[in-house]
Formats: C-alpha cells, structure tokens, sequence
C-alpha cells in the first residue's frame, strides 16, 4: 500500500504530505522582520490573502502560489487606486470620491466584463452592476476580521521628512565638514538675532531697534566673542598647510601672527577676524570706488 | 461626491441601498486591513479622508482574490474528479484542497493574467525526491 501511496503523490503534484501544513503553521508563528516597508507590507498582505483563500475554501496552500496571489492581489489594488487618482487629476481635484474610485474598478472589471459594461461611460455610474456584485459581496460573504494586529512600530523612519524644514541634523548632512558651526534653527530667528556677535540684524528688526548701541556693544566685545566661537566648534578644524609664493604685501596684509610662534616657516597660515573683516571691508571699498 | 450630475436620476430603491451599504462599510472589516490599504493609496497617490472609501477599495481587492481564489478551488476540486475512482478511495486520506500554482494560473488566466511558472524548478537540493521522505 505504501509505495502506491508514495507514486500517487509524485504524480498528482497538488497532494503535498502532511509536513508542509506544519511548517506553515510554525512558520506564520515565528517572528519574521521585515526589511524594508513593502516587504512588511506585502508579509501583512499574504497574511490577508491566505486568510481569504482559508474561507474559499482551501485548507492549505503552496506557498509560492500564495506569494504570487498575493503579488497580483496588491497589484490589483494599486491599479484600482492608481486609475481612482487620475480620474480625480484628470478633472482637477487632488481628492478622489466614490465616481472615480467606481471608475476604477470598471477599468478593471472590463477585462471580464460586467452587466451593462458596453455603456460604461453613459450610464448611471451609481447603478453600476459592478457596485452591485461588491455590494452583494460584501452583503453576503463571510466576515473574518484580520488575524493579527498591526504594529506601527517605526512610524517616524517611514514618513518622508517635508523639505520645508530648516532644521538640520548632523546625520542628513554629511557632507558638511563637522568642524564648521551648526545651522541655526528655525524658530530662533528673535534669539538669534540678539546674540549677533558683529552687530548684524535682520532688516525688519534693525528699523525697529536701536542700531548704535548693539553695535558698539558687539565692538567691545567681539575679542572675546571670537574665542567663544571658536571654542563652540564642535570639531577642530584639520591643520591646513599650504605655501604662499610671489607677492609679499599680502602675507604682511594677512597678519601679524604669520611670523610669529604658532606658524613659523611659511606653511601654517593663520588669521584673525578682525584682519579678516577689515580685508573684507577694503575689498568691498574697492568694489564700490 | 455630488458633484456628478447623473446621481440625481437614480431610483430611489438604488439609492437607498448604495447610501445604506456605504453607511454600513463604516462598521465593516474587511480581511484586507485599513492601514495596508492605506499603505497602498499613498503609494498610488490616491487622497481622500473617507474610511468608506478605503473600505470599498479593500471590499473589491477582497472580492477579486475570493473570486481568484473560488475558480482555482473548482480547478482542484475537478482535476482530483478526474482521478480514477480506484485510486481515489486509497487517496481519500490525504485528499486535501491545496492551492497551487496550476490551479492559479488556470484561474488567473480567466482574470487576464498570464501567469507562467517553471514546470519543474530544482529549487531545493531535495527536490525530485522522494515525496514521502523530503522535507519542504
């Protein structure tokens, strides 16, 4: 009896031995993690799908049959929905209602054909026969309730960040050298804009205040202020080593510090603000004569 | 939704029952949940707030796999007819509706999807062996 039981079932390949209804149930019990958002999605969809073959009818199922049921399930709706949305574009909404949503599911129902499909676009769209079969589906089928709960653990790294927002974090931009200062934030700008080290304001607030006394304020001040900065680094700017050949007048120009112990032989070259600024200062006079 | 002029037209009794059913998809859960449908309107562009709408869309998506999976359930259930009835009540322990790939893309095909599979794929070393023995 055995072995014509064991040639049976190399030739009607449907019968599967009784190990692989097993092994689907430890398998739906382990803790599978999911990778990336549409492989969780399409995990939380096979789960739906063999929950609706189950009521059919079917006791167990092959699972690359499962997995491609699955597949062209989610495609089915995607392209119910997808059509849904650009009807609703095609006749300038961004919110899409039950007509085009029906419309859709005409689109995809005319592959078979439904009672009254030759009008489609004539007819009552409300009275579609379409509708009615939905209706009726889901009037008279059997109602099973999504087996497990969906856990919406990492909600923060799925939604997409909006562009608007000016506050950066380290980790976006990493192409920025991290021994350059933050970015401020975006809700700071009255902060800010009193703790200027150079007396700089916004337009809107320097017609408003009073211009001379931050000003001066920031002139006694800015020796020190310069320090502060450059100890609010977060990371020490690498050593830049680099030769300045040909014209004189500018190493004098640079500054005083060049010849002196920090940077002797010509490589390191450093500079202060205050030299900086007053570089700048004179290009711009120059621009401006 | 009252934007399409056609809707004033309807019979009564058509519209009573279209408002009483998407009165009652507001209480209604469908096997395919709401969060994986709406997953699937992000991904497609599809905006509205209405959960009716979300439910109608998962109401269809349940119905064609029902249908899918109903047409493959009669393409098992008359290919183990064929069987000769000798061998049939031997089998009759281990008759079980399995859904397989045969029985799919039979069923798909009438859906219009082609669905072609490998006839044999050796995708495991202890493929072709014995059935009784294998481990899947």
């Amino acid at each position: 009896m055995n072995p014509m039981l064991k040639d049976s079932n190399t030739i009607a390949t449907s019968k599967l031995p009784r190990r692989v209804k097993r092994k689907k149930g430890l398998g739906l019990k382990d803790a599978q993690v999911a990778e990336n958002p549409s492989e969780f999605s399409f995990a939380i969809a096979k789960i739906a799908v063999a929950q609706i073959c189950q009521s059919v009818g079917f006791k167990t199922s092959k699972n690359n049959a499962l997995e491609t049921l699955t597949a062209v399930s989610t495609r089915y709706l995607e392209t119910i929905v997808r059509s849904a949305a650009s009807f609703a574009n095609t006749s300038n909404r961004t919110d899409s209602n039950l007509f085009d949503v029906i419309n859709g599911i005409h689109d995809l129902c005319s592959v078979r054909g439904f009672l009254g499909g030759s009008a489609m676009h004539k007819g009552d769209l409300l009275r579609s026969s379409a509708l009615k079969e939905i209706m009726n589906f889901a009037n008279n089928s059997v109602k099973v309730p999504f087996a497990n709960q969906i856990q919406l653990r990492n909600v923060s790294e799925v939604t997409i960040d909006s562009g608007t927002s000016m506050c950066i974090s380290n980790q976006s931009k990493s192409h920025i050298p991290r021994w350059l200062p933050h970015f401020p934030k975006q809700n700071c700008d009255q902060v800010l804009v009193k703790e200027r080290k150079c007396g700089e304001k916004l337009w809107e607030h320097s017609l408003a205040g009073d211009e001379n006394s931050v000003v001066s304020q920031s002139n006694h001040v800015n020796g020190k202020e310069e320090k502060v900065t450059r100890m609010e680094l977060p990371k020490g700017r690498e050593r830049m080593k680099f030769k300045i050949r040909g014209e004189e007048e500018k190493r004098v120009g640079l500054g005083v510090n060049i010849m002196n112990g920090v940077c002797k032989g010509r490589k390191r070259v450093t500079w202060n603000h205050n030299k900086m600024n007053g570089f700048i200062i004179e290009d711009d006079q120059d621009e401006k004569r | 939704m009252n934007q399409n002029p056609q809707s004033s037209e309807g019979r009564p009794d058509d519209d009573t029952a279209l408002s009483d059913f998407l009165a009652s998809l507001m209480d209604y859960t469908p096997t395919i949940p709401d969060e994986l449908v709406e997953h699937y309107l992000a991904k497609s562009g599809f905006q509205c707030p209405d959960v009716r709408l979300t439910r109608l869309v998962a109401v269809a998506t349940q119905k064609f796999v029902a249908e899918v999976a109903g047409d493959a359930l009669q393409h098992c259930k008359a290919r183990q007819a064929t069987i000769p009835k000798d061998k049939r009540d031997k089998q009759q322990k281990d008759k079980r509706l399995v859904l397989t790939m045969e029985d799919l893309s039979k069923a798909l095909r009438e859906y219009g999807v082609n669905l072609r599979h490998q006839e044999y794929f050796a995708d495991s070393p202890s493929t072709g062996m014995d059935p009784a023995t294998r481990e899947e």
